[in-house]
């Protein structure tokens, strides 16, 4: 039963889907550890950076302007909830909790407003097929894999090599000791969420070609991102990436295994025991 | 007397408007406030219960899961081996709690946000088994047919049936009013006041001899006993358990009804909860936009009334008398 092309199939699939859940994760993991804020809305920006997809690629016909426009205009969308919503309610957990789910269920609202609930379709971007020891994969599903590991390695640099990136992750690990510095806090954070509600909009591109289009496409996605941040521990990026390879392939392993229900509960069940035994998270140092 | 008078007095307006509620079937005869009153009553269950975990400095999720065990619990119970449903329910409410406390007692030690999402996995892991295993759970369609409430037979008088809305509805009255008096007894009492010092600072309370863990796991497992009866209720109304009922959007109204009328006091929840079971029925009409209109709603009360709406009428004064001094 496990033949080569079945252990390639697990590995790459494992990676896809470990890539997408990365970069959703990543995000989410910048803006807690700057702003202490848990994004419930994340799964709907990554939804709204699908439907960009679709707006750029159906309507208008440019396949390639999608993921750019998608980035700005969402990091621009970010830095406006930023300003509105997460820094007014700094500090106060349930508040921002409640906030930002009421944020989902109305960008959601307004989505299905707007598009109706029929699942949308978009073109691929890069057509063909790859074929790996046997195992063929759209190349559309490929693609996420090197993209990833270039938004990552710059994620990187740009935070351990680059000024504002040390800033960044100065202020996620003292904000009161950054501002002392001479640290801009609030500009950072606002930095921060243009950075995080980014990345989401790119995984909502992404993801837009191999899965359709509606209105709670985030959602699980976000809930699988969560699980990593804290496999992770929040506000560590290696822990981020760490988890994310470990969830995609216990996802990959576990769907093949023993099918999607199974796979998810055990994710569920390894979270839970992690945290039992690290309420913080394995790999959580307090810093980016 | 004086003191009598006093209380008299601030106990009188609640008693005129549970009166109010008492005596409205009879005039009011319509089916679908009846259901909407149903409604409310099985989410201030779900609202009350929180609150009270809430008060510990724990946000949970993992509400709705109990609402789940309960609705299956008893719903099984009475189809599967034929208990009668006056029975199965407690029995479901107590299913909650036992879970409540073997799920609760390693995990209420995890804080803040970790624990928040510890309770959704707990949440999540519920409804994916349910969902999963058909045989006895019923899989993604749920169990149908779920009986309804025996009758309760009187001697010499005939019998109460469970048929109509109304016979709910009095029932949910009944199991509300318990639910509210009890925790306005607990909110009063001396484990009242612990559970408060341990949610406002659990540390300084443990540093006076207070054990932490103890009230933390008897808080949350108080509150999932209701949200099982809430869930047992539910199943026996409805006559349907599916998973659908308990997703993700449950658990955030509940988060709704017990924080938006306020957690300081229990006509918080109360407030909450009808402003909240109401606004989408009302705004179901303008179908797409009613997720709209409910996510602004919340928005704004969030960062405009974070003490809860019953800080409403204070607010207004406030803002009402700075207009008036920049027109002075």
């Amino acid at each position: 039963m496990l033949t080569a092309d079945v252990i390639i199939t697990i590995i790459i699939n494992g990676l896809i889907s470990a890539s997408i859940y990365i970069l959703i994760a990543l995000g989410l993991n910048l803006l807690f550890g700057v702003s202490n804020v848990i994004n419930f809305a994340h799964g709907d920006v990554v939804m709204l950076g699908g439907y960009a997809a679709v707006f750029f690629s159906t309507l208008l016909n440019l396949n390639f302007l999608s993921p750019i426009a998608a980035f700005f205009i969402l990091g621009t969308f970010g830095i406006i909830a930023e300003r509105l919503f997460f820094r007014p309610l700094r500090g106060r957990m349930l508040a921002c909790i409640m906030l930002t789910m009421g944020l989902g269920t109305f960008l959601e609202g307004l989505v299905l407003a707007v598009f109706g609930s029929l699942h949308q379709g978009v073109p691929p971007t890069f057509a063909g097929l790859l074929v790996l020891g046997g195992a063929t994969f759209p190349m559309q599903r490929m693609v996420i894999i090197p993209i990833t590991a270039v938004a990552v390695t710059f994620l990187f640099i740009f935070l351990h090599h680059m000024k504002i990136g040390k800033a960044i992750r100065a202020v996620a690990q003292d904000s009161e000791a950054s501002a002392l510095q001479g640290i801009n806090t609030d500009r950072i954070a606002t930095i921060t969420a243009f950075i995080s509600f980014a990345l989401a909009a790119i995984s909502g591109v992404l993801v837009a070609p191999i899965s359709s289009v509606y209105a709670e496409m985030g959602i699980m996605p976000m809930i699988k991102a969560f699980i990593i941040v804290i496999f992770g521990g929040l506000g560590s990026i290696v822990g981020c990436v760490f988890g994310g390879l470990i969830l995609g392939f216990v996802e990959s392993l576990g769907i093949f295994f023993a099918g999607s229900d199974i796979a998810t509960i055990i994710l569920f069940a390894i979270l839970i025991f992690t945290l039992l035994i690290r309420p913080r998270g394995l790999m959580a140092n307090g810093s980016v | 007397m004086d003191q009598f008078k006093r209380n008299a007095l601030r106990y009188l307006p609640f008693l005129c408007i549970f009166i109010l509620i008492l005596v409205g079937p009879f005039f009011v005869k319509n089916d679908y406030l009846l259901h909407l009153g149903i409604m409310i009553g099985i989410n201030l269950l779900l609202a009350l219960g929180m609150r009270l975990i809430l008060l510990i400095g724990q946000v949970s999720f993992a509400h709705a899961g109990f609402m789940a065990i309960g609705a299956y619990t008893s719903a099984m119970l009475s189809l599967y081996a034929g208990l009668s449903v006056w029975l199965a329910m407690p029995v479901a409410g107590l299913m909650a709690a036992v879970i409540a406390i073997l799920f609760g007692y390693p995990t209420l030690k995890i804080k803040g946000a970790y624990f928040f999402i510890t309770s959704f996995a707990f949440t999540e892991i519920i409804l994916l088994v349910v969902t999963h295993w058909i045989e006895p759970f019923g899989g993604p369609t749920g169990l149908t047919s779920v009986p309804r409430l025996n009758p309760i037979v009187i001697p010499g008088l005939g019998s109460i049936r469970f048929l109509s809305e109304i016979s709910y509805f009095y029932l949910i009255l009944a199991i509300v009013t318990l639910a509210l008096l009890m925790m306005y007894r607990i909110d009063k009492s001396r484990f009242g006041l612990t559970i408060r010092a341990v949610g406002q600072m659990d540390t300084i309370a443990q540093s006076t001899g207070i054990d932490i863990m103890k009230h933390k796991v008897m808080v949350f497992a108080i509150g999932s006993f209701w949200a099982g009866i809430a869930g047992s209720f539910y199943a026996h109304y409805t006559c349907y358990v599916g998973p659908g009922n308990f997703a993700s959007p449950l658990g955030l109204n509940i988060l709704v009804y017990a924080v938006f009328g306020g957690v300081g006091s229990v006509i918080g929840p109360v407030v909450g909860t009808a402003i909240f079971t109401i606004l989408p029925e009302v705004t179901r009409v303008a179908k797409f936009y009613e997720p709209i209109f409910f996510g602004v709603s919340l928005v704004l009360a969030v960062l405009f009334l974070p003490e809860g709406l019953i800080t409403l009428p204070a607010w207004l004064k406030q803002w009402i008398g700075k207009e008036n001094k920049i027109t002075a």
